[in-house]
């Protein structure tokens, strides 16, 4: 890396910090490329829109470089990750719902209806009913159903008890059963 | 194909389409790194257990010679707020729960809050699934909501209890109609004889109808509906079941929650929206859900602190008390991934009159993530209510630190564990006293 004119250390090796930063960059940077795609994923399942869903991973993984230097375990980085993106779901939902009110049906933005037209009428009422659950049943029904978690790594990136994933995750499959049957009547 | 195959199948298809992400942008600042605090020493790492120690010890000696001291025993984890309305909280409650590990079945218990003791367990038939319950005032008559998966729709049962007999429960099927719909919301008036339920007939904003319907318990039929059409009625309870439908008034009114959503009058420009509390009176004529009720209060907008980065809404949960007082719960939380912070946070009585806070019933603002004060039940003077508190504590494997118990003079006394401290208590309509 090159040292910036006039930063302490600019005339032979790298500043301490800057090779911090460097570091820092790489490694975030290097889960990113591995870990980016999936999250995205997961938090388009929590909020139905893409662009928002890429904000809100770009937001993890800035959180995630700030704290670098402060974390004492790397390997957790992905369960921190997993669980700041759920926040951030979370916090889209609240703004949301102070904004207008939770809709049933809420309108999505043009390239998310599109993306959503492509993939059948069945396969859209599922996901309409999957977004109308609350955020914490949401959740749970996407960690253990569609990445497969344990109830207890599902617990774990919703900062949970187990207890709680089990039954969120049983209220959350009987509600969407129970809007799916409304919605093929 | 089951609810869950469906699930998987379309969150497959609609993340199938999701081949790449833009780039990362990271800013060129250098994190900074953050001082972690020095280990303890040594002399806390052996002392801090020991000092424990000694003052459990004591503490139980203290409670030991009390006892002796002061005749005969009390009731044993009663509420120890020694106000007589924390003492006069109902003792029995139903709560939904799930049937058994491996079961999406919720079966009804019923518990005994004074020891935490069982009193019965309820299991629907192998086609229903209880999701709904309510209460009277007399602490022994319950109504619980069934959903038949075979034959799509919500039947009520009534639950009578008498506790530590032979014949502790006894579930009778209530000869009202089924209802073809999504049931959002259902209130037993006080006297145990007439039951309120708040349903709607469509699942999307642009068809759908809510009603609101008193049925007779005796006789199962309908004494009136009430009716709303039209674009804000998909905004009632979303969020559950028995969302905010209470009778107060002597049984004269029943109040429920409205969400009015924000209004584009001109592009880019917006009326914001609000969350109010409106009061139909059943005793009069009418069908106009919206018409034939008023307006009783406008609820607190959330409020974020930009300096210290939090977030709070006053009134995020909210049970009326039957005299005009309304008991707020509020939630708040940082608005930092991650990040505690210290949140006010309060259980409140606020007029219906005027919508203006009366008292504390009680408050904190501890460090946390976020919190939700949930609020169960509540007295008719709205001054002591049974609370839920689901506290999210900085960590991810640390559990929540949920608290169960009654809050009143300021004070949160904690009540014996629910029977299933994981069932619905944290869903509206999960559980009823």
């Amino acid at each position: 890396m090159k040292a910036r004119p006039g930063a302490p250390g600019a005339a032979g090796t790298p500043p301490a910090s800057d090779a911090r930063a460097s570091n820092a960059r790489q490694q975030v940077s290097a889960l990113y490329a591995e870990h980016a795609l999936p999250l995205v994923k997961l938090a388009i399942l929590m909020t139905g829109e893409q662009e928002t869903a890429e904000d809100v991973v770009q937001d993890a993984f800035l959180a995630l470089y700030r704290r670098w230097p402060s974390l004492r375990d790397t390997g957790s980085a992905v369960g921190y990750l997993r669980s700041t993106v759920l926040n951030g779901c979370r916090m889209i939902h609240r703004v949301r719902h102070r904004r207008r009110g939770v809709v049933l049906d809420p309108a999505s933005p043009a390239a998310s209806a599109e993306a959503e037209a492509m993939i059948g009428e069945a396969h859209r009422e599922v996901l309409a009913a999957l977004r109308r659950l609350p955020p914490r049943q949401r959740e749970a029904v996407v960690l253990r159903y569609h990445l497969d978690m344990t109830e207890q790594q599902a617990a774990e990136a919703m900062g949970v008890s187990r207890g709680t994933v089990k039954s969120a995750t049983s209220r959350g499959i009987a509600a969407l059963a129970r809007m799916l049957k409304e919605e093929d009547r | 194909m089951s609810a869950e195959d469906r699930l998987r199948a379309a969150a497959r298809a609609r993340t199938d389409l999701i081949t790449g992400v833009r780039p990362l942008e990271l800013p060129h600042e250098i994190p900074a790194r953050v001082r972690h605090s020095r280990p303890a020493s040594r002399w806390l790492s052996w002392g801090a257990p020991v000092a424990a120690a000694a003052v459990v010890t004591a503490v139980a000696l203290a409670l030991v010679l009390l006892r002796q001291a002061g005749g005969p025993q009390s009731r044993p984890s009663a509420p120890a707020s020694g106000s007589t309305a924390a003492a006069s909280i109902p003792r029995y409650y139903v709560e939904l729960a799930d049937v058994g590990s491996t079961s999406d079945q919720m079966k009804a218990i019923v518990g005994d809050d004074h020891n935490g003791r069982l009193i019965a367990d309820l299991h629907p038939t192998a086609s229903q699934n209880f999701y709904g319950v309510t209460a009277a005032a007399d602490d022994r008559t319950f109504v619980v909501m069934s959903y038949d998966n075979l034959n799509p729709q919500t039947t009520w049962y009534l639950l009578r209890i008498a506790p530590y007999t032979a014949h502790p429960a006894t579930l009778t099927k209530l000869p009202i109609k089924p209802v073809f719909a999504h049931v959002s919301g259902l209130a037993l008036s006080p006297d145990g004889r007439e039951l309120a339920i708040m349903y709607r007939t469509a699942t999307t904003a642009t068809n759908a109808k809510t009603f609101l319907t008193v049925y007779s318990m005796s006789s199962g039929a309908a004494l009136n509906t009430w009716r709303m059409n039209g674009p804000q009625n998909d905004i009632i309870g979303q969020d559950g079941n028995g969302v905010g439908l209470t009778w107060v008034d002597g049984d004269r009114t029943v109040d429920f929650l409205w969400s009015v959503p924000a209004r584009e009058t001109a592009p880019g420009k917006f009326i914001p929206g609000k969350k109010t509390l409106r009061a139909l009176d059943v005793t009069a004529v009418g069908h106009d859900l919206m018409a034939d009720s008023r307006q009783v209060m406008e609820f607190p907008a959330w409020v974020t602190n930009k300096q210290a980065r939090t977030w709070t809404e006053p009134c995020a949960n909210v049970l009326p008390a039957r005299d005009g007082t309304v008991v707020c719960g509020s939630a708040g939380g940082s608005n930092v991934s991650g990040v505690a912070a210290k949140v006010p946070q309060s259980y409140a009585g606020y007029s219906a009159a005027t919508g203006k806070p009366l008292h504390v019933i009680y408050r904190s603002d501890g460090p946390v993530l976020s919190a939700n004060y949930q609020v169960l039940w509540t007295d008719p003077a709205g001054s002591h209510a049974i609370a839920h508190l689901l506290i999210a504590l900085k960590g991810v494997k640390v559990p929540g630190g949920n608290k169960f118990g009654v809050v009143g003079g300021g004070r949160f006394t904690p009540l014996p564990p629910l029977i299933d401290p994981g069932g619905a208590v944290d869903n509206p309509g999960g559980i009823a006293f």
